[in-house]
């Protein structure tokens, strides 16, 4: 009998040890030094604190996380050999990717390793499971957030704006132009989809403006687009050339209005920009890391403990965007576990049971329904504007019922 | 029967332990350990290049690691940012090197540790025009002119580089131990 018991102990104390052993591992590509190191860094402490969280509540059904977090500085080789090292020796279960340009290079290799990859790109390129099965991206797809910017600032700025009152009366067409990087997959991305979007209200198109992600200097683009007479601009850039191209516009005297997609508009825009940011609208994934949301103490709590060198002053929403990433990362793979399919395909089709799911919303995040045909995360898009100085959100709109004919065939692109 | 048996189970009980303990123990406050920077080196240099093309540069990151425990410890990973003197007292940050790989620092020692990073002047310059633009513009300088006057002074460490932001994480089988450091060198 007491040998019995023995045994059992033994056995117990074995099985708790291999347990505690257990690993899961997660790759993640960021870019802390390269051109969209503005918003990459601040993203990068977010994944790395959200995943001490998750750890410190058990991890994956008891196994931790263990994080491998590599800046690749926005370059495409680096991205790619990062991942190789990540497939062929971490022998990750998942990776958290960065860029679109890196995300659609590593595209079919993903593809082909079954590996799940959950992306800071957002493009709607990477949305149709038919042609990238193991993508997934953790907000509002940029064709989708794009769409809903240009169709909010029409129903409610263009049609109701004492500013445009003169051209309205006058059976004015609203004249739209972008400005973005055209050498950059982030910044071309959702540029189809805006000006389809832009011919089904009737606007008029003028000319793109080349824009660098390194630009400081932007008034030989400024003059142009005030030389088509531009009463709408899309930045398609992140925060830093934003700033610069709305100063520019602010100094010139464009006199248009402003819609900025998710990377370029944050806490920084108004800091860096000051008053030309006034008035600016632009797309949000997430609470603002200055607004009051369910998950805040978490958060603040997290970014204290681990990275208590970095100023709470200097956090953006990027902070909070890593805590989305990271818990939806967790979820696949709890879910995938559960089931006894922590892999590639086990976590994809975790993934693909997502309905409704509401884990995001403590972060500011939407509903997440994701489904083998249909990889966008959402069809809600979050509207902000500054408001004296501070982004705010203003509407939420949603695109599949606004626009449910079309809904389905806006699919990965 | 009954003998071999208890053998195995000693045998069993030490390799679990030694597999999943490792001779880690929770590392109490007054046993915490410690890190500091010792000094900077220059790891591989190369002949200036004007940009935009590349010069390269490896500096070493020499790190006292004190272990005042009477434990093993693990260090898990470690990371911490870099910042170069652009003026007087003013500093702008480079890179932030991570490093993953799984080192035991024995009880009562203090041990050095080195991480190198590779960077390089066109890096160096994105940096400069996108994350840190806004330091630059404050001190209104020319982001090529002062990487290129890095770059002739690095050698004889004629301007100050500071360790900041730095997070190493301890493993212990009570869970993580998380010890910031910073320093800068030269020590003035």
């Amino acid at each position: 009998m007491r040998i019995k018991m023995i045994i059992m102990c033994f056995i117990l104390c074995f099985i708790t040890s291999w347990a505690i052993g257990q690993e899961v591992k997660l790759g993640a590509l960021q870019d802390t030094t390269g051109a969209t190191s503005d918003v990459g860094k601040d993203e990068a402490l977010g994944v790395r604190e959200a995943t001490q969280y998750y750890n410190d509540m058990g991890g994956i059904n008891g196994k931790k996380i263990r994080l491998f977090q590599y800046d690749y500085g926005y370059r495409v080789p680096e991205a790619i050999t990062t991942y190789k090292r990540f497939r062929d020796y971490d022998k990750v279960a998942m990776v958290l990717g960065w860029g679109t340009g890196d995300t659609e290079a590593l595209s079919p290799t993903i593809n082909a390793d079954k590996m799940p990859y959950l992306s800071s790109s957002f493009s709607g390129h990477l949305c149709d499971p038919k042609k990238t099965p193991y993508n997934f991206v953790y907000g509002t797809d940029y064709s989708t957030n794009a769409r809903g910017a240009i169709t909010y600032w029409f129903e409610e700025v263009w049609k109701k704006d004492p500013k445009w009152k003169e051209l309205r009366d006058k059976g004015a067409k609203p004249k739209f132009v972008c400005f973005m990087d055209t050498s950059s997959p982030y910044a071309t991305a959702p540029i189809k989809a805006i000006k389809e979007q832009a011919t089904i209200l009737g606007f008029e198109i003028g000319p793109d403006n080349n824009i660098g992600l390194t630009a400081l200097d932007t008034k030989s683009q400024v003059i142009a687009a005030k030389g088509f007479g531009a009463n709408l601009v899309w930045h398609g850039n992140t925060t830093m050339s934003v700033s610069a191209a709305m100063k520019d516009a602010y100094a010139l005297g464009l006199g248009a209005d402003h819609i900025v997609n998710n990377w370029g508009f944050d806490e920084n825009l108004p800091k860096l920009a000051g008053p030309a940011a006034e008035g600016a609208m632009g797309l949000l994934g997430c609470a603002l890391f200055i607004d009051e949301y369910p998950g805040k103490k978490k958060v603040l709590d997290y970014a204290k403990k681990l990275n208590p060198g970095v100023p709470l002053e200097n956090r953006l929403i990027r902070t909070v965007q890593g805590w989305v990433k990271v818990g939806m990362a967790v979820e696949a793979m709890k879910r995938a576990d559960k089931a006894g399919k922590l892999n590639g395909p086990g976590i994809k089709e975790a993934f693909e049971t997502f309905k409704d799911w509401p884990g995001l919303k403590e972060f500011g995040g939407q509903l997440v329904t994701l489904t083998p045909t249909d990889h966008r995360y959402s069809s809600i898009v979050r509207v902000a504007r500054v408001i004296k100085g501070k982004p705010q959100t203003v509407a939420e709109l949603d695109m599949r019922a606004k626009f449910p004919d079309r809904w389905a065939g806006w699919l990965g692109w | 029967m009954r003998k071999p048996l208890l053998m195995l189970l000693i045998m069993i009980f030490g390799i679990s332990g030694v597999m999943g303990c490792a001779g880690l123990r929770p590392t109490d406050d007054a046993g915490k350990p410690k890190i500091t920077l010792e000094r900077v080196e220059i790891a591989s240099m190369f002949p200036w290049v004007d940009l935009p093309a590349r010069t390269p540069l490896g500096l070493g990151f020499v790190l006292n690691v004190d272990n005042p425990s009477g434990y093993n410890i693990m260090l898990d990973n470690i990371k911490f940012t870099v910042s170069f003197e652009a003026a007087p007292g003013k500093y702008i940050e480079i890179a932030t090197p991570t490093v993953y790989d799984r080192i035991y620092f024995p009880p009562k020692t203090t041990s050095q540790y080195r991480v190198v990073s590779i960077m390089d002047s066109g890096t160096i310059r994105l940096t400069l025009l996108v994350a840190q633009a806004p330091k630059v513009q404050e001190l209104k300088l020319n982001a090529g002119d002062l990487i290129k006057d890095w770059y002739a002074k690095v050698g004889d460490f004629k301007f100050g580089i500071k360790v900041h932001e730095g997070m190493a994480v301890f493993s212990t089988e009570k869970g993580d131990v998380f010890v910031p450091f910073e320093g800068t060198f030269p020590k003035k």
